[in-house]
């Protein structure tokens, strides 16, 4: 069989498509996606709103300024983690919410991860249709 | 050097790593369809709760200490396990992954470039806690069967923190006397009553005996290998899977029903899906089975006398894993073993006898095309399950009567938490 046609002048330059995974999913053993569900954060410089959903990894050093899921008096919660003096703070996005002081001592087993990326929608789709209702 | 990698109650730490609330209460997961004890914390284990006890022996003891309760959530512990031997994966170049929560590290030779072994592990401990909140403990010694000793008495003595290192003959003699005889891997329960009845108690009595003696009193050759491991010669090496997953020996897919069953397709369907299920199985991890074993199960707390369990194994005519052929043989299987009238409450089809696909002895008579088209069949209908979802496109026999959304056999899960880790809708939710 003779193949018709031209062949295509892209065939020698052919590349993988872009795999988001590989921008929010680096580490297979230690990313993680979780939704949030709150305002505490909206409105700041992280962006993240309620429903939003985080990228988070769980084997970074939390570091002054990063946003963080913290875990409060058993349960998780997701917060600016900051440094004034020698004093931890997990401090909410949003003015309106109060702020939790970590104490001196910074424990890290307290932070279960550190959030890397941030992933809202502009229109209804997808994202909005699979939250969990409990 | 070999060092084994075990997760300290590692379906009780899958739930823990997405609950944090549950540290340090008494918390236990259930088996499939929420029959027995399979999992248990420290706080759980010190409650006097047993491994494998029925639930509704102890639910008393559960209640009164306010016990957590889950049903085995195997999407989630599945991808855990998944983490952690990737996360081991990436820090020496050979890992037998030799079940669910536990592998073995091959480190001959790696001292050179790892630096001091338990300092290594120590942060290899750390990192897969971080990476995954999940706990373990490594067992660090000159041959498997040691690391494994090794790995049990890290768990059982806090002060090692999670790290047990036989470096030299002292510490593996002094590890030898603290474990007694019928905790070393490889003796069982009967074995571990003859070596009593002979005095030998602790492992350290066992390394002492010669290999003519372990020859005859311990079934052959595998005796005597168990005994030279002891002594700190290796007799076994690492067995890696080629894909990074557990390459299994066999095969068993088996569950408890939901309810009762004792229509003959009720029972047959299940065993279908077990049967489909089992093949997909075999597929992906390029296997051909020779042997089939199908089974089914009465109540075993009921008053009818035993034997509550009947099987049938079927050698079959030549190695396969199509899901036609093992249905065909299922079938047949199933009639052969079933009374009308029973009442059964557990099905199981076990693949046994497996070989690398593609090897097995051809038929004189069958057409050979046929067979690579049937696994061009199977190769397609994977293809199909893995894009649009598990049992998309399922043989009839497994289906589900008309009009019915779970099947007759589905199991319960009372107590279930989300699949955190591979489900959109079941994603971890965090208050901000």
């Amino acid at each position: 069989m003779v193949p018709a046609g031209f062949p295509s002048p892209a065939d020698d330059h052919q590349a993988l498509r872009l795999d988001l995974n590989r921008l929010l999913l680096p580490h297979p053993d230690s990313s993680y996606l979780v939704r949030v569900m709150g305002e505490s954060m909206s409105g700041g410089e992280s962006g993240i709103r309620d429903g939003a959903l985080l990228a988070v990894d769980c084997h970074l050093q939390a570091q002054h300024d990063d946003v963080v899921i913290a875990v409060v008096e058993g349960g998780f919660t997701v917060k600016r983690l900051l440094r004034r003096g020698d004093t931890w703070f997990l401090v909410p996005d949003n003015p309106s919410y109060p702020e939790v002081r970590i104490g001196g001592e910074f424990d890290m087993i307290d932070v279960w991860g550190v959030v890397t990326h941030v992933v809202t929608e502009t229109r209804r789709g997808r994202l909005a249709t699979r939250v969990r209702v409990s | 050097m070999y060092a084994l990698v075990d997760c300290n109650n590692f379906y009780v730490s899958c739930e823990r790593a997405f609950q944090p609330q549950l540290e340090g209460k008494p918390v236990v997961v259930l088996s499939n369809n929420d029959g027995c004890l399979i999992s248990r914390s420290a706080e759980a284990k010190a409650l006097g709760l047993k491994m494998g006890e029925p639930y509704f022996q102890v639910k008393p003891l559960v209640q009164q200490h306010a016990v957590r309760m889950f049903s085995s959530n195997y999407a989630l512990y599945g991808d855990m396990s998944g983490r952690v031997m990737h996360y081991l994966s990436s820090v020496v170049p050979e890992v037998e992954i030799y079940s669910i929560d536990e592998c073995f590290l091959d480190l001959h030779g790696m001292e050179p470039y790892l630096g001091p072994l338990a300092e290594q592990a120590a942060g290899w401990r750390h990192e897969v806690r971080r990476r995954t909140h999940i706990p373990v403990c490594i067992g660090i010694a000159p041959t498997k069967t040691l690391a494994k000793l090794a790995n049990r008495l890290a768990k059982k003595s806090p002060t090692m923190e999670g790290v047990c290192y036989l470096d030299t003959d002292g510490r593996r003699q002094w590890a030898l006397a603290q474990t007694p005889v019928e905790d070393v891997w490889g003796i069982g329960g009967q074995y571990a009553h003859k070596l009593y009845a002979q005095g030998i108690r602790t492992a350290a009595q066992l390394a002492g005996q010669s290999e003519a003696w372990a020859r005859k009193q311990l079934g052959g050759v595998v005796g005597a290998r168990l005994v030279r491991e002891l002594q700190g010669t290796p007799c076994q090496g690492l067995q890696p899977s080629e894909d990074g997953t557990l390459s299994r020996k066999s095969i068993a897919c088996t569950r408890t029903f939901g309810q009762p069953l004792s229509a003959f397709a009720d029972v047959l369907g299940a065993v279908a899906h077990f049967a489909s299920k089992a093949a997909e199985k075999l597929r992906r991890q390029g296997s051909a089975a020779n042997v089939l074993t199908v089974f089914i199960s009465k109540n075993r707390f009921g008053t009818e006398p035993p034997p509550h369990t009947r099987s049938v194994v079927l050698t079959l005519p030549t190695g396969t894993s199509d899901t036609i052929e093992l249905l065909r043989h299922a079938r047949a299987a199933l009639k052969r073993i079933w009374e009308p009238g029973a009442v059964y409450r557990k099905a199981g089809v076990v693949l046994d006898g497996l070989e690398t696909a593609g090897q097995q002895q051809l038929l004189l008579f069958e057409p050979n095309e046929q067979a690579e088209r049937r696994a061009k069949l199977m190769a397609d209908l994977d293809k199909v399950n893995q894009r649009f979802g598990a049992g998309k496109v399922k043989f009839a026999t497994a289906q589900l009567p008309k009009g019915e959304y779970t099947a007759p056999w589905a199991g319960q899960h009372q107590w279930q938490t989300p699949a955190y880790t591979t489900c959109w809708e079941d994603l971890l939710c965090i208050r901000a």
